[in-house]
């Protein structure tokens, strides 16, 4: 008989691990209002099934608990992520706001151009290594890639 | 012009970031209250394969562990967390979940009078020292030496800091073993056979003082009890080595704070008296 042993790596340690990753994550997707609610429930979902089959990457797979939690809320509430999103003052306030446009831009990205974006501009990563932590094609990636950047430059000009 | 592009994306997204709301530290508690019964607690887990193992043997001596467990009334009467073929000795084991319940399940024994050589333990985390015991055939019985915080009841961030029944001796099999775990002690240092409070401190490089303040201990009150920096130390326990654990842990209080003082004189030198300190936890 196969014992189950205790999972090393419990909900609290990836809780604590990841949390604050997929938190920023989330707020670009959905906006400061509801990104503690879609981490949460995404990682509740998600958390389940990785201490019981851990899986190479763990943050990988909580990144995309995260997004696809939010691709399927997006249709209802889409018009208010892009409010919170664009309500999004500058961090600092000195000196002129140069980019409430880009803020603006960026809100009005699809989901996908912005979860893009998010790895992208945020965490550097290659074309390639979005495609696979997102488990979609390279030719996906480039495509939501290159719209998104169309549409930002529109706003910077 | 790309350039600007690169420095005005990243520069809104750390606009954006910036909102990012802080995550709380209750994820156990969210688990608790999405009902994701799967997992909702490691003691579910634990227990369930300390009684499948338990079960493996096939001679499980029935109906011993209800009156050994110290349970709360109504702690584990929690209807979410029963399931079909477990949920009768579990209820048994899980305690109130802001403490460590005691996890104690039979274990099997070939034969009524059969000895056990029990296992050193101490400094191990809670489920692999309750496995440890297991395998030897003797139950344990964990105490908490101070409440955990409540919000965070891992199985995995309690560790043993000392035993009642002095390793290296034997007990009856199905003897049930008192074990002191401490909630995230930081780091430990397991008494070697032969150690004295002198000699560790002065193999880790710090007063003695030092070492008996992160035992909630002070020189006079360990000559009060009778013993000095000489005395050989007992077997089977761990000593702190430093006075706060990880930078996350959630509750200072639990570490930084003396330990409850002379309640937890380690076991006594002798193994005679040890043993006749044994048997009277002794449960066949």
């Amino acid at each position: 008989m196969n014992v189950e042993r205790f999972p090393s790596t419990g909900a609290d340690q990836l809780w604590r691990a990841h949390a604050a990753d997929l938190m920023r994550f989330a707020t670009v997707l959905v906006g400061p209002g509801d990104a503690h609610d879609i981490t949460v429930e995404a990682f509740l979902r998600a958390a389940p099934k990785l201490e019981h089959h851990p899986i190479g990457s763990e943050r990988a797979y909580l990144m995309r608990a995260v997004a696809n939690h939010a691709h399927d809320l997006h249709r209802s509430r889409e018009r208010r992520w892009r409010r919170d999103l664009a309500a999004v003052g500058p961090t600092s306030t000195v000196g002129p706001d140069t980019f409430i446009d880009v803020r603006r831009a960026i809100s009005s990205l699809s989901l996908a151009q912005r979860t893009v974006i998010y790895f992208v501009y945020w965490e550097d990563l290659s074309e390639r290594d979005i495609a696979a932590l997102l488990d979609v094609s390279h030719g996906t990636v480039r495509r939501h890639l290159t719209r998104a950047r169309t549409h930002l430059r529109k706003a910077l000009t | 012009m790309t350039t600007d592009l690169d420095r005005a994306v990243r520069s809104s997204l750390g606009d954006i970031i910036a909102t990012a709301p802080q995550p709380d530290d209750h994820p156990a508690q969210l688990l608790a209250d999405s009902g994701a019964t799967s997992k909702r607690r490691p003691y579910l887990a634990v227990a369930a394969s300390l009684v499948v193992l338990a079960g493996v043997g096939g001679l499980v001596a029935i109906g011993t562990n209800n009156d050994a467990a110290p349970t709360q009334p109504g702690a584990a009467n929690d209807p979410t967390e029963t399931s079909p073929g477990i949920a009768d000795t579990t209820t048994t084991l899980l305690g109130q979940t802001s403490s460590p319940a005691a996890v104690n399940p039979t274990p099997t024994c070939s034969s009524t009078n059969a000895q056990s050589e029990v296992p050193n333990v101490a400094g191990m985390s809670w489920v692999h020292a309750a496995d440890a015991l297991l395998a030897a055939g003797l139950a344990s019985n964990a105490l908490p030496e101070l409440p955990g915080p409540s919000d965070a009841p891992d199985a995995d961030l309690y560790v043993i800091i000392r035993q009642a029944t002095i390793p290296g001796t034997t007990a009856p099999c199905g003897t049930t073993v008192d074990i002191t775990v401490a909630y995230q002690p930081g780091t430990l240092y397991v008494v070697q056979d032969g150690d004295t409070y002198q000699s560790i401190a002065v193999a880790q490089g710090i007063t003695l003082e030092q070492l008996l303040a992160l035992q909630g201990l002070s020189v006079e009150e360990l000559e009060a009890s009778g013993r000095n920096a000489s005395t050989l130390l007992a077997l089977g326990q761990a000593l702190r080595l430093s006075a706060c654990p990880s930078a996350n842990a959630p509750a200072p209080q639990a570490c930084s704070g003396p330990s409850s003082d002379l309640d937890t004189v380690p076991p006594s030198i002798d193994p005679a008296t040890a043993n006749t300190a044994a048997t009277t936890t002794t449960r066949p």
